[in-house]
């Protein structure tokens, strides 16, 4: 199913607790399906909003799937209420969108939700593990805003992960890690992205 | 601005299990996908009996439906691709930009909308050729650039 070559590392969930939120039944049983044979034993699925509200907050979990489409304007403030209300440790749990298309009306949201990556469909096993490995390995801070809750969007471009193919021509290589220049401020970001949604 | 450097519990509970190596687990993922390619079938052929014959009665009721039509497209992204049609997601793709053009633009015309649910139709068909699924989806390609010439293909992010 995947042209894409799998990365060359050592993956198995069978320890983690894994929260799948997403209204649609079909969508969900294709990503458990995939989760299971990553060695997923812990998945628990939730369809309705208030569900996934009520088991994050009397449950811990090391990772977040969710389709905020199939949800509504629910959906995207479900993810920013797990940044801002939600106590840790699920308030810095990892948070992965997979979604198959998003209005045009809540792109602005999506961007700012405090998600840790967006993944489209169709969504093949091998963009979902390559996902979940970055996750894992990912050192972001997660920071607090007026504007924005979420894992720090200063990050500098460290190319693909040591040994991962790549997908696409642009992908760069190891080199591309030397950062160059200073980091932006959040405050600068703000003003870049404000002045992007706005134009 | 407040900085917080939390645990993270996902790379945690990865070193805590037995390894496995990633082309092993994307191999188990990608047989229990194909097990599903019935039942994403049937899902599919549900969904593709809920699209209108057309667009009825005043605006607020024309964009009630081509609402529907949005959500009804966006549910069949990536069911395709297990149900063994990866064509049918392109289209349904492209029919949610166009659907959320005219949603933005509060127009409600049926013509592109009909001229997409026909294709998957044809794209649902056994007996269609590669050669002529390409030729669908350029004229969907087409089609899309007018309507929704803005509109990324969100596909392309993942």
């Amino acid at each position: 199913m995947s042209s894409v070559k799998p990365p060359k590392a050592l993956l198995n969930l069978q320890r983690t607790s894994i929260l799948l939120a997403d209204a649609d039944m079909m969508g969900q049983s294709i990503v458990v399906q995939m989760l299971i044979g990553f060695g997923a034993r812990a998945v628990a699925r939730c369809d309705d909003v208030l569900e996934v509200r009520r088991q994050l907050a009397n449950q811990p979990y090391d990772l977040i799937i969710t389709d905020p489409a199939g949800f509504g304007p629910d959906g995207y403030d479900l993810i920013s209420w797990i940044r801002r209300e939600l106590a840790p440790p699920n308030r810095h749990a990892p948070v992965l969108v997979v979604t198959g298309h998003t209005e045009s009306s809540r792109i602005g949201q999506l961007r700012d939700c405090g998600a840790n990556f967006v993944v489209s469909r169709p969504l093949s096993a091998t963009v979902l593990l390559e996902r979940i490995l970055w996750m894992s390995r990912e050192k972001r801070p997660y920071v607090e805003t007026e504007h924005y809750v979420g894992p720090d969007r200063r990050w500098r471009d460290e190319a693909l992960p040591a040994g991962a193919p790549g997908r696409r021509q642009k992908d760069r290589d190891v080199a591309a890690r030397i950062a160059a220049g200073g980091d932006m401020s959040q405050e600068e970001i703000d003003m870049v992205m404000n002045a992007a949604a706005s134009s | 601005m407040k900085i917080t450097y939390a645990k993270n519990r996902l790379r945690a509970a990865l070193d805590n299990a037995p390894p496995m190596m990633a082309s092993m687990a994307v191999k188990q993922a990608e047989a229990l996908l194909n097990e599903m390619e019935n039942e994403c079938l049937a899902r599919l052929d549900v969904l593709l009996a809920a699209f209108p014959a057309g667009l009825s009665g005043d605006d607020d009721a024309r964009r009630v439906q081509l609402r529907e039509v949005y959500e009804t497209s966006r549910r069949m992204i990536g069911v395709a691709t297990v149900a063994g049609i990866p064509e049918m997601d392109i289209a349904a793709q492209s029919l949610c930009e166009v659907a959320d053009a005219l949603l933005v633009r509060q127009k409600s015309d049926w013509e592109p909308l009909r001229v997409h649910i026909s294709t998957m139709h044809l794209l649902r068909r056994s007996d269609i050729s590669e050669a002529a699924k390409g030729q669908l989806l350029v004229a969907l390609e087409s089609l899309r650039a007018k309507i929704a010439p803005a509109a990324s293909r969100q596909a392309a992010t993942s």
